[in-house]
């Protein structure tokens, strides 16, 4: 029997729990080989960090199908309207994580911007705040479906990794601006555009947990 | 062939109960597209003929009580009045209840026979008509509290609570539509009772008493209503007057059916008398203003008395009285035309 209604009876949830929760766990892996690949790019290890871009370039690759059948199988299999356009929006958003991080390091390997040893711990630990930030993302998003008054202890995470990021990178560009290790202005601006960049990371996960928060609100009884 | 004619009016009655009430039980759930209309239309027409033919008895007998009539032309022309009051006063845009239509129908037929109407029997059925809403609104209440503390303090996934929730959708809509068939049916069908005398009959497998088959027959005309035209009030009500969450939609529809069920189980009732209760009155309940009432239930709990529409509670208020009136009047009125024009 098919249509709307019968649905109930056949497993069609459990197929799209599971991609999404495939699918959540591409963008955890997509941020970790960030962070991987920013140290390699740091300290100099060029094969390891193509390697990175390759990964993290089929793991985009994947999640674009993986998003495209968790849509349509949304719209038509499945939810609450309400909920379906919520987890549908959310979807969309986490996708822009993916994108973002394959960009960046794509940019990267392009424009191969010199990063100098004395600027090395400061972007690095960028990182590892910025990977964070997803990282909690990823649990604010697991805690909507399944532990919702665990959202905002999340979401406060979230929040709190993207203001340490945001002023590792004052601080920073603060210190390229000022040091005499780093003299041609050109470098220094392109130093600052990769700290812009790293630090974006962390804004998109803060803007999606903001979201996630009205959808958790909506979803409490 | 006589006796379809006269009966006719009830299956008009019929109709618009289907046409009508069918939303309150799938209202949500179809306008909001999470099930579909046929899947619904099915579950309607199984769910309120089975409880028409098997539940039926009990509010139609409460509703007898009141007054018996005896002729089936005049069965006719209670249900033809009504049917008229509750079209009219639809469609001038007052709350109309068939139950208070069909009651004020049987007084007129009190007054215009000059029968006696036994008083206590009234005042229990015009009781119905206040403490079922209010009823319906502490069930609603309390399975909103229920529900909310599962739901709020589970682990349940959010797409198997979506599941659950669209289950029980359907399983609530079931019992509200086996509630609305047993409880309404005495509406459609309750005043010619008295009035048609058919034998018993075996329809395959199973037995069915002379009022049974009536019930089966207004149990039919409910479904056509259901099929033919609640669709269109479905998908009103699903987008435009009540927007319910479907949580809500879910607790509505369960708390609706328990009333209707309530008032219309007479193993419910021996229950009651057995343990020393007072018998639960078997009557025709608002099936439209217990929804309302199970509504402000839900409403009091979310956000206190600011959330209650006073107006709405008015106008119901003033159906309680403008429908009996209205409808005790037109039958009076039609009574003496087909004693004085037609049967003279």
């Amino acid at each position: 029997m098919k249509g709307k209604g019968w649905e109930v009876f056949t497993n069609k949830s459990k197929e799209l729990m599971e991609d999404i929760e495939r699918y959540l766990e591409q963008i955890t892996a997509a941020s970790l080989h960030f962070g991987e690949a920013m140290k390699d790019y740091l300290q100099g290890r060029q094969s390891s960090f193509n390697e990175r871009i390759q990964k993290v370039t089929e793991i985009e690759r994947k999640g674009d199908q993986d998003l495209k059948d968790i849509k349509y199988k949304l719209y038509a299999f499945m939810l609450i309207p309400d909920t379906r356009g919520d987890v549908y929006m959310l979807m969309d958003d986490l996708d822009d994580i993916l994108d973002f991080i394959k960009r960046l390091l794509l940019e990267l390997s392009m424009e191969t911007p010199d990063l100098p040893d004395c600027i090395r711990e400061e972007l690095l630990l960028m990182c590892e705040y910025s990977t964070k930030a997803v990282e909690s993302l990823m649990l604010a998003v697991r805690a909507l479906f399944s532990h919702t008054k665990a959202v905002e202890e999340h979401v406060y995470r979230v929040v709190f990794y993207e203001k340490e990021v945001d002023a590792l990178e004052e601080a920073l560009v603060r210190k390229v601006f000022q040091s005499s290790e780093i003299p041609n202005l050109a470098n220094r601006m392109q130093i600052r555009d990769v700290c812009a960049r790293i630090a974006s990371l962390s804004d998109i996960s803060e803007d999606i947990s903001k979201n996630l928060l009205v959808y958790a609100v909506k979803r409490m009884v | 062939m006589t006796g379809l004619l006269f009966l006719s009016s009830g299956l008009f009655m019929g109709w618009s109960l289907g046409a009508n009430d069918a939303a309150n039980i799938f209202g949500t759930a179809v306008g909001t597209k999470m099930v579909k209309f046929r899947t619904a239309a099915i579950i309607c027409c199984l769910f309120i003929t089975f409880g028409a033919v098997f539940g039926g008895s009990g509010a139609s007998h409460g509703l007898g009580s009141l007054g018996v009539v005896d002729q089936l032309s005049g069965a006719f022309i209670l249900s033809l009045s009504a049917a008229v009051t509750v079209l009219w006063m639809t469609r001038s845009g007052l709350p109309v209840s068939t139950s208070q239509a069909i009651v004020g129908a049987i007084l007129g037929w009190n007054f215009f026979t000059g029968k006696s109407t036994d008083i206590r029997v009234l005042t229990n059925i015009v009781g119905t008509w206040v403490y079922g809403p209010i009823l319906a609104g502490v069930f609603a209440a309390l399975l909103f509290l229920l529900v909310r503390r599962m739901v709020n303090s589970s682990t349940i996934h959010l797409l198997l609570l979506d599941r659950y929730t669209r289950g029980g959708l359907l399983i609530a809509g079931a019992f509200g539509a086996f509630a609305l068939g047993a409880n309404n049916i005495a509406n459609v069908m309750g005043v010619f009772i008295q009035a048609i005398d058919l034998p018993a009959r075996q329809f395959f497998f199973i037995s069915l008493s002379g009022e049974q088959q009536l019930f089966l027959l207004g149990g039919l005309a409910i479904s056509v209503g259901v099929v033919t035209y609640s669709k269109r009030v479905m998908m009103t009500v699903g987008n435009n007057l009540f927007k319910l969450s479907p949580v809500s939609a879910f607790v509505v529809v369960l708390a609706t059916a328990l009333v209707l069920f309530l008032f219309s189980s007479t193993v419910l009732s021996d229950f009651f008398i057995s343990v020393g209760l007072p018998a639960i009155p078997l009557i025709p309940v608002s099936q439209s203003q217990a929804c309302v009432g199970a509504v402000l239930g839900i409403g009091l709990i979310k956000g206190g008395w600011r959330n209650i529409n006073y107006r709405l509670l008015g106008k119901i208020s003033i159906g309680w009285i403008t429908t009996p009136i209205v409808s005790a009047l037109l039958s009076y009125i039609l009574l003496f035309f087909m004693q004085n024009i037609f049967l003279r």
